[in-house]
């Protein structure tokens, strides 16, 4: 007997093979020549990783090539993705770099894992078969449960991290049994492959052929794992309570990072191999977007915790997101990618604005913490509003612009009902983020916290207030390059 | 010969004995094994149905299943050690500071 | 096929009605004449000393979880080696580097300390 084997390309997976090996480089540089108490060095190197990850992605600009028999697959829709990763791991890496010493939980391990799940997310904008989104979605989530509990042995840490595991795992189970459904149905697991499964199918259909019924169910448990990674109400119940007790970096780096990456998967999967059963899917995908919009930014309204409520407006963020998925067309996947970058850059910035009061043993997460930081902080004050005005969706910020995308995106696709609960659920939510402002700007200082600015802390945050600030007024700046992207995944 | 579609029955009902376990006990060892019982469902329905087509992909995606739960089990019974040595429980109700 | 069925059962009952015949048998005719000595815990002959909850060093845990990573990750050796023939030098190769990555983490929780026993 002789296997065949297939045509690979190993330029197709240069990204994945730069920042897997830097990541495991760096892991064993840190064990043997970085010093107890001097992990800074790490974070400098993992930067210098994902510098040359990104500078891996140059010479396959432009590359619309799959290989590994169609695996793996690079085109623009994911070099874009790889571009907005990296930035979201460059901005955790440097938020956490005076962050851990403060809080006396820097081990040199925190950085290889960041690399490691940053990693998954490439892996997971590149994969076009379901057994390679399997590996990047569980090494994503196994990576970030320990990350979750870093801040060991604190309580809330661990207990974030247990609580995470276990729902992970309870998802994990119901995506591999999904994937075991639709393998059932159509002999493959590949995405193309699927594809034209459907196509034969629908074209040889009579009354004697039933439809792909085993495939639905599994699409739908498919559905319910990604729904538990990306928050999607009602399998979102695990997110205020894991983003809190995250050290605040983590919650920062996965409230962006995994939504954009699991619903990267998400689209490959739908766009690639479902869109014949487009009518089974989109109004499931439809009524949990709408869900979650509603709880996400209703729950954020009774909480005095910061940090709770960036975790539920994070919900309600993933709800806004899903609308470019669910509106199943080009301007869909351009407002997608718009809306990722626009709330990656906002939500970090925001991050880094709390990592900054965050004092050692205590949690400045409460609404008292930021009144009347408009006198004593005027710029951060300023760049928090910003932020918080970026996440209400008001102009001329990012945010506005990215939430508008997404709502004419799901209006084109007539999905008016759609667009209807969210205009009305971002009118609750201005409520809840003018709140903050009015408390630093209007209020005075119930307690003294001490901002720890230090230069690399207070570059990202200007940084991400600046490009907030920059695409909301010239949004072209990245629509060219989301536009052909889409172009790419033949939208 | 067992037809192939009583493997994929008895793997739906281990699936759901699994995700009842998960639903139900409280106990997180208990919670790890009703996961298990979710996987190892999954990976009997595949290599039946990779049985049932002559189709190789399946069983390769079993090898993955099992070695990611290895990992996903090694991550979580590090959690629960030093969870133990903090708290003397692996009860996960007693286990909730974070509430609201 | 449904004819394979009796002998599943016949075979069941019978594995579960066989343990049984000692016990009921030790139960009838065995003499009883009870002591001390005879009614302990019995520990591999010795007397058993403490309480049975003991709590074990968490090195213990360490090398079972290390233990339990290593172990699972032969599965992908199986298939590889069987069709190691057919597949040549680059399945050689591809091999080489994920048991290169293994190593990797293999001296990782070596330097970590994970294998030391106290």
């Amino acid at each position: 007997m002789n296997i065949a084997f297939p045509d690979i390309n190993m330029l197709v997976i240069l990204p994945l093979i730069v920042i897997f090996g830097s990541a495991l480089a760096l892991l064993l540089i840190d064990l043997f020549f970085i010093p107890a108490g001097n992990k800074k060095i790490t974070g400098y190197l993992a930067l210098a990783g994902l510098l040359f990850t990104g500078l891996a992605g140059v010479p396959l600009w432009g590359m619309e090539e799959s290989s590994f028999s169609g695996m793996v697959v690079v085109d623009t829709f994911a070099l874009t993705l790889n571009v907005i990763f990296i930035i979201i791991a460059a901005i955790t890496i440097i938020i956490s770099l005076d962050y851990l010493p403060r809080q006396g939980i820097e081990q040199g391990e925190f950085y290889p894992l960041i690399l490691f799940a940053t990693g998954s997310f490439v892996l997971l904008a590149q994969s076009t078969n379901l057994i390679l989104i399997f590996l990047g979605i569980e090494l994503l989530s196994i990576t970030l449960y320990v990350l979750t509990g870093f801040a060991y042995p604190r309580l809330s840490s661990e207990e974030a991290a247990m609580k995470y595991l276990l729902l992970g795992a309870f998802a994990a189970g119901f995506f591999v049994y999904g994937i075991a459904l639709i393998y059932g149905e159509t002999m493959t697991v590949d995405l193309n492959q699927i594809r034209l499964y459907l196509t034969e199918l629908e074209s040889s259909s009579t009354a004697a052929v039933p439809g792909p019924t085993l495939l639905l169910i599994g699409g739908a448990l498919v559905l319910i794992a990604f729904s538990f990674k990306i928050a999607l109400v009602p399998f979102h119940m695990w997110t205020p309570d894991v983003y809190e007790g995250a050290p605040t970096p983590v919650t920062a780096f996965m409230s962006v990072g995994t939504k954009g990456a699991a619903l990267a998967a998400l689209i490959r999967i739908v766009t690639i191999a479902l869109p014949t059963v487009q009518d089974a899917w989109v109004p499931v995908l439809a009524v949990l977007a709408a869900a979650t919009m509603i709880v996400g930014n209703v729950g954020a309204v009774a909480q005095t915790n910061v940090k709770r409520m960036l975790a539920y407006s994070s919900v309600g963020h993933a709800g806004y997101i899903v609308l470019g998925v669910v509106a199943m067309s080009a301007h869909g996947i351009e407002a997608f990618l718009f809306y990722l970058l626009a709330y990656s850059l906002t939500n970090l910035g925001a991050f880094a604005v709390i990592i900054v009061l965050e004092q050692r043993g205590e949690s400045a997460w409460s609404l008292d913490d930021f009144s009347g930081l408009g006198q004593r902080q005027p710029m951060l004050a300023v760049a928090m509003a910003l932020f918080m005005l970026s996440l209400a969706g008001v102009p001329p910020t990012a945010g506005y612009l990215g939430k508008f995308f997404v709502f004419a995106a799901a209006w084109e696709s007539g999905l008016g009902w759609l667009v209807l609960i969210g205009v009305i659920t971002s009118a609750i939510a201005i409520f809840f983020y003018l709140r903050i402002i009015v408390r630093m700007f209007m209020h005075e200082p119930v307690r003294d916290v001490q901002p720890a600015l230090h230069r690399s802390i207070t570059w990202t945050i200007a940084v991400a207030a600046g490009a907030v600030l920059l695409f909301g007024f010239m949004p072209n700046l990245f629509i060219d390059l989301a536009q052909r992207s889409v172009i790419a995944l033949g939208g | 010969m067992v037809p192939t579609d009583y493997y994929v029955l008895l793997s739906a009902a281990l699936f759901t004995i699994g995700v009842l376990g998960v639903l139900l006990r409280r106990n997180a060892i208990v919670l790890f094994m009703s996961v298990e019982l979710m996987l190892n469902a999954a990976n009997l329905a595949l290599v039946a149905f990779a049985y049932r087509h002559a189709n190789i992909d399946g069983q390769v995606l079993v090898f993955f299943v099992i070695s990611v739960a290895a990992a996903e089990v090694a991550v979580g019974l590090a959690l629960l050690v030093t969870i133990f040595r903090t708290r003397s429980t692996t009860d996960v109700d007693e286990v909730s500071t974070l509430r609201g | 096929m449904l004819i394979n069925y009796p002998f599943i059962a016949v075979f069941f009952i019978a594995s579960v009605i066989f343990p049984f015949i000692p016990l009921i048998m030790g139960y009838l005719v065995a003499p009883k004449r009870p002591t001390e000595g005879k009614k302990s815990t019995y520990e591999c002959g010795l007397e058993a000393i403490g309480d049975i909850w003991v709590q074990f060093r968490v090195q213990y845990y360490l090398y079972a979880i290390a233990f339990v990573v290593f172990d699972v990750e032969v599965v992908f050796l199986y298939p590889w080696a069987v069709s190691f023939g057919q597949i040549g030098v680059f399945a050689l190769i591809a091999m080489s580097i994920f048991l290169l990555i293994l190593v990797a983490s293999l001296i990782y929780d070596w330097r970590k300390g994970a294998l030391e026993w106290i």
